[in-house]
């Protein structure tokens, strides 16, 4: 890889990094979920510092840019992110939808209690 | 001897009040709760003026999640049958006695109000029939057993298949899911014929869009089918 990509790629990574940190530090974000986002860029700024860790992945995988290993790392790992994504989504969804009857069925007992009071 | 007619209704303020009419025209002190899922027309108006017996939702949940509301409030009032009824006019409540009858003297665990047994009625476009065409051929391979009309939004269950769809129903085009995870578990599935109306006001929730994505939602849904070994009927 370029020195020059290298550089923009470390220097990327740590502001990113930063950003995390006072994100986590504002109580923005949920530690829980950011770890992941926080194991990649330090993955990152390892792979730009060790060159031949990187060297030594494209041999193994056949890739001869070894650049080309770190959009392939990338695109992996963001395919996993959405995927992680999609199940809390749904999850989500599924727990919103009970909350959502739940509050509509106490809601009818309500009307029927106050009902059958004034009734009384 | 309890029976619970549901009515999911989403923008129905033009039909609800005749449907509601044609229930207590047809049954002698029914029980029914209609589910607003949070419509954006006058409907929770209406029933509220007409003193209806509702329950609002308050955030759109769409056809699974209203209907399942309808039997969350079955099993919560002890209800031993379950009849769900369109709010939009298509099925008569004259039926519903029959639906009752068929559940008792067959020993169904849910009873289905066909519009493909004697062929009479609106019988649907010709590509809605040939999907249900196809949903029906994917339950016959999959459970061995032919439902004419497993899209029919009028069926009856009991108080088994009412705890079931308490824990577990599908969100959108749910009923060929469900029907399916019902006779996969070994309950026994029972279809009789009625006749349907075409809808008097208002659109269906069904377009050529969305079928296009759901047909093979649904045809994959009953393919893999729900993880139930546990929950398998007992006898």
């Amino acid at each position: 890889m370029e020195l020059r990509l290298r550089i923009f790629l470390i220097l990327g990574s740590i502001i990113v990094l930063f950003y995390f940190i006072s994100m986590i530090y504002k109580g923005v974000l949920e530690i829980k979920h950011t770890l992941v986002w926080f194991l990649a860029d330090i993955g990152i700024i390892l792979l730009c510092i060790i060159p031949t860790l990187l060297k030594g992945i494209s041999r193994l995988l056949g890739i001869v840019e070894p650049v080309n290993t770190v959009f392939l790392i990338g695109i992996l790992f963001l395919c996993g992110i959405v995927f992680y994504l999609t199940v809390s989504h749904s999850k989500s969804a599924q727990k919103i939808k009970d909350l959502a009857q739940k509050i509509s069925l106490l809601e009818k007992q309500i009307i029927e209690k106050q009902r059958d009071f004034h009734d009384n | 001897m309890k029976v619970l007619i549901i009515i999911p209704a989403y923008n129905e303020s033009k039909n609800i009040v005749s449907v509601i009419t044609d229930i207590n025209k047809n049954l002698s002190n029914p029980n029914y709760i209609i589910i607003n899922d949070c419509s954006t027309d006058e409907t929770a108006l209406i029933c509220k003026k007409n003193e209806y017996n509702v329950i609002n939702l308050p955030i759109n949940l769409g056809i699974g999640g209203c209907v399942q509301t309808g039997y969350k409030y079955a099993l919560e009032n002890n209800f031993n049958y379950a009849v769900q009824f369109d709010g939009d006019g298509q099925h008569s409540a004259k039926y519903i006695p029959i639906l009752l009858d068929c559940m008792i003297t067959e020993q169904a665990d849910m009873v289905i109000g066909s519009r493909f047994i004697s062929m009479q009625g609106f019988q649907s476009t010709f590509m809605r029939r040939f999907g249900i065409n196809l949903l029906s051929l994917t339950i016959k391979c999959i459970n061995g057993i032919r439902i004419t009309d497993p899209t029919s939004g009028f069926r009856m269950v009991n108080e088994d298949v009412i705890k079931i769809f308490c824990d577990y129903y599908p969100s959108d085009y749910p009923e060929p899911e469900s029907t399916s995870d019902i006779i996969k578990r070994g309950y026994k599935v029972k279809e009789i014929p009625v006749i349907m109306c075409e809808r008097v006001h208002g659109t269906s929730s069904i377009d050529i869009l969305k079928s296009m994505y759901y047909m093979p939602k649904v045809v994959l849904a009953i393919l893999i089918g729900k993880a139930i070994s546990k929950k398998k009927k007992e006898k």
